[in-house]
């Protein structure tokens, strides 16, 4: 932390005004971060650090934060940077991602008109809250990114691109991965709990 | 390559419908689309549950402690009285 200073010397005034924006516009987004931080780093301790070294990270740059702007994604972006730069790099055990059970995976917008999982409604009710958890944790970090950023977040596509500094379509393309992969890891689960998709049996008596 | 199948068309459709990417007019071809069709009314809302599903279950970490927001203000006011 020895680092930590404004990239300029600040005055009072100024430091008065970057404490009241750090209060007001960037602190109430700690809850969010740190639940984003948590899935990030699947560990407490790691997710703590990792919030705060973003606060740090956002006061040290807040002359470059226009007020009354999007805090909430200016914030998870340098929280996405801080994660790669510092928690993926050293860790020794980094996220496992297993692109062979990814059938092609690839960035491009056009290969997200692929195939899509379908899932039966009923499916719904048999998966429970923490197996929805444990599926999206366990998803590639790329993927679990845009989940929690678009589904649980709620941020825009653009806001999305801006944090990750992928293009719109790579984040479209991405999400629609994600969800399906996501999906065939709660069929799975649904069908050790005796969950069976009917639909193909049924459609082929009708064929019949 | 595109894929003809209108349930993807439709799928694709959906997916930016539910995270906010369509105009007025696009939202009302889908939800009109759903009303005409039994098959794409189920498209839409199995969709629609599985994103509720999502939303719902995943783990939301307790509110942050006042210890992790004291600890940063400290860090940053003794940071910036050794400038």
């Amino acid at each position: 932390m020895g680092d930590f200073y404004h990239l300029y010397p600040v005055n009072e005034e100024e430091r008065k005004r970057y404490d009241r924006v750090f209060e007001k516009e960037l602190l109430p987004h700690i809850d969010a971060l740190s639940t984003f931080a948590f899935h990030l780093t699947l560990n407490e301790d790691d997710a703590d650090d990792l919030v705060q070294e973003t606060y740090l990270k956002a006061y040290r740059f807040i002359d470059k934060y226009l007020e009354g702007t999007n805090a909430k994604a200016w914030l998870f972006k340098i929280l996405k940077n801080a994660y790669i730069n510092e928690y993926r790099r050293k860790s020794k055990a980094p996220a496992h991602v297993d692109y062979e059970d990814i059938i092609g995976y690839q960035d491009s917008e056009e290969s997200a008109i692929g195939e899509y999982t379908d899932l039966r409604e009923e499916l719904f009710n048999t998966v429970m809250g923490d197996e929805v958890t444990n599926a999206i944790n366990s998803l590639p970090v790329d993927f679990r990114t845009v989940i929690l950023l678009c589904d649980v977040e709620g941020f825009t596509y653009e806001e999305i691109a801006k944090i990750l500094d992928v293009p719109i379509g790579t984040v479209r393309s991405r999400l629609f991965r994600a969800r399906n992969v996501l999906k065939d890891k709660l069929k799975a689960y649904a069908e050790t709990m005796g969950f069976s998709d009917k639909r193909k049996s049924r459609s082929r008596k009708l064929e019949e | 390559m595109r894929n003809p199948d209108p349930i993807h068309e439709y799928h694709r459709m959906v997916n930016m419908f539910l995270d906010h990417q369509l105009n007025d007019e696009e939202n009302q071809k889908v939800l009109h689309q759903a009303q005409e069709n039994p098959e794409f009314q189920r498209v839409l809302r199995t969709e629609q549950n599985f994103r509720d599903l999502i939303k719902k279950n995943v783990v939301q970490r307790p509110h942050v402690t006042s210890r992790l927001i004291d600890n940063i203000r400290n860090k940053i006011s003794s940071q910036g009285d050794g400038k």
